[in-house]
Formats: structure tokens, sequence, C-alpha cells
């Protein structure tokens, strides 16, 4: 390419990049920043890392992070005591709302016991594990996610990977840890 | 000065404009510049027939303010950026309210957690809780993802005109307001 048509490019290469500051205008809509679904910025797999504990590993996107205080599980419908999961000790984070958090950022590792009393409380499948699993987080462009339940289904015996089945949905900290879908506080993400 | 070295300063000129372009207008830490272009569903009939309660429970038409210029803005107690910006929502309705503007704070919350929010925190304007039916509704009104803090705003006679996601900007919500107000 001769160099006059290289500048040229170059020229209306810059002059499209610096439209936005032209167009700004304060009451209309700007382009929207590239925003990941609830279940991409936070995924979530499961396995048995033996039989008497359940792994969850989150991978979180780059400029997302989750509340360490934010997260519920259940385990074959019977909410899992707070003092029995093992969570790590995460990122202090200064909240001008909230003071100071517990946050992860990357990844995060969960064990939870598993009794035996946990997998009698099952009425599908007597091999079938139930895990429900509910999270918050946000990003850092200052957006939140609502509250998020996904259910995951762990087979004893098994230490495969597992991840969430169906549709994740939204719920409320104010809903009964192990409720269960189809009540009438859940929305499905992602209409 | 020869014409390539013009040309090639010109250039390098042209990019750093564009780098400032983008610098100013990424999105931030703060959310300012968050903003989604979706469409809205939901018709201006369909927005004010919604109902939601407040904090005892009684249903509140948003009809009841078709004549306002209308500022809805979904929320949550567990949401931080979105308790950030409530003071300016609040200064905002103080000094526009007599003029004609409405701002209403949709929560994705408990009756509970609003509660105790409005008591701690009074804002000045109607906090209306619904966990069942808010991020749905605020879904039909452009928010795809469901995310918060999230505000529509509306001219008298339900045109809207303005979405963000993310944190408002003061100096943009007020003028976006002074040439809005219902005549």
């Amino acid at each position: 390419m001769k160099p006059a048509g290289l500048n040229a490019c170059v020229i209306g290469l810059a002059l499209l990049l610096a439209q936005p500051v032209y167009a700004a205008q304060p009451a209309s809509v700007a382009p929207a920043a590239e925003l990941l679904d609830a279940d991409k910025a936070f995924q979530l797999t499961a396995r048995l890392r033996d039989a008497k504990t359940v792994e969850l590993s989150y991978n979180i996107a780059d400029g997302y992070y989750m509340y360490r205080d934010r997260f519920h599980f259940a385990i074959g419908g019977k909410a899992v005591k707070l003092a029995s999961r093992q969570m790590p000790s995460g990122k202090m984070k200064q909240d001008a709302t909230f003071g100071r958090v517990v946050t992860y950022r990357n990844s995060v590792r969960i064990l939870l016991p598993l009794s035996l009393a946990s997998i009698a409380n099952q009425t599908a499948s007597p091999h079938q594990i139930g895990v429900e699993v509910t999270s918050q987080g946000c990003a850092d462009v200052g957006v939140c996610y609502p509250p998020m339940t996904q259910q995951l289904a762990l087979t004893v015996g098994s230490t495969e990977l597992v991840h969430p089945q169906g549709e994740a949905t939204i719920g409320s900290f104010s809903r009964p840890a192990g409720a269960g879908r189809g009540i009438s506080e859940t929305l499905k993400l992602g209409n | 000065m020869k014409p390539k070295l013009i040309v090639g300063a010109g250039t390098a000129f042209l990019i750093t404009l564009a780098g400032v372009a983008w610098w100013l207008d990424r999105p931030v830490a703060n959310g300012r510049n968050v903003v989604t272009p979706e469409r809205v569903e939901a018709s201006s009939a369909v927005i004010y027939a919604t109902s939601f309660p407040d904090l005892v429970g009684n249903p509140q038409s948003l009809g009841q303010w078709q004549n306002k210029l209308l500022v809805l803005n979904f929320w949550a107690t567990w949401c931080a950026p979105c308790k950030e910006e409530m003071p300016l929502l609040a200064k905002l309705q103080s000094e526009y309210g007599p003029k004609g503007l409405q701002i209403v704070g949709i929560a994705i919350d408990s009756r509970v957690s609003v509660a105790n929010f409005s008591v701690a925190s009074p804002v000045g304007y109607p906090l209306l809780p619904d966990e069942a039916r808010a991020i749905d509704f605020s879904r039909r009104l452009g928010n795809r993802l469901g995310l918060l803090p999230y505000t529509v705003v509306m001219r008298a006679g339900g045109e809207v005109i303005f979405t963000r996601m993310g944190v408002v900007r003061e100096a943009e919500m007020h003028q976006l307001i002074r040439e809005n107000l219902p005549k």
C-alpha cells in the first residue's frame, strides 16, 4: 500500500475512534459496554472430592468479583451450615457502602461437607446428590448481578466434574436455602 | 518541513485524539459510561398499567405519575453502586419534584430490607420493593442482563427517552431533566 493510502486509512480509523466525543449528547444513549451473562462471568463447576466432600469451583472472569458472605448452599434440600463450609479467606475490600467486605476474584474453591443424612434426604435417585448454590457478584464497571441460584447433580462414587443443570434462576437472599425451583419468587435468567 | 513529516505528525495527532476520546468514553470503575442501547419492549400503556407494592404492601400504579417526567430507578440494598447514586437521585427529586419530576425506586429486594434502608437513609421518593417481578419488568425496559443499577427516564405521556445501566451522571441528569420537564 502506498504511504498516502496508508495515511488515509490511519486518519479514517482515528476519526472513527474519535467519534464518541462528538456523539456524546446528554439525553442520548451511548454504546453499551460488553457485559457477560451471570453464568459466564461466574462459571461454576462441582465434583465429589471424596465420599465426604463436595468441591465447588468458580472461574471468575476478569473485571468481575463475588461477595464471600452472599453464598448460600444446600445439599439434598438442606441448607449447609455456615460453620461447616470451607471457603478461602479472599480479599478484603473497603466498600464505600458496605464497609469491609471479603471478595473473590479470578477463581475460588469451596468445600462442603457431605453427610449420609444429606444424601438420605434425596427424593430423586439414591445415586444422585443434589446441590443448590446461590451466589452474587458484581462487575468493576459499576453494576451488580442479582443473586443467582444454580442446581448441580453429583453422582455417588464418581469424581467427575459437573456443570450446573438447566438455566440459572434469579432468587433472593430472603428465599430459604434448599427451597428448590419453581417458587414464585424466582425468575429465569436470559429471557 | 517535509510533506511526509507533516502527514506523519498529523496522523500521530489524530491517533492521540482517538486515544483521548476512547479514554474519556471508556467504561469506568464507577460505571458512569455504562449505558444500554437495548430496545424498550414494554409500551407506555403497559408501563403505566404496572403496579408495585409500597413499603406497607399497598399497590402503587406507575400510571399515577403519567403526567410527570418519570425516572424509574431499579436498585437493591445489596447493590453498592445503587446505593452510591441514591443521594443524587434524592437531590434531583428535591430540586425538580415541584416542577414535575417523579423518581421511583423499584427494588429487587425484600420489603423488610427496603423498609430498614428507608429509615436509615430516607430518599424523599417512593421505594417499591418487589423481588418477584422487578427484574423481569426491568428487562422489558431494556435491561437484558437484569443488572443493577438500571435507570429509565420517561417523558410525561410515556415516551422513554433515556436508559442507563450503571450509575447515572449528575450533569447529564440535570440537563436531561431540565429539557424534558412537563410544560
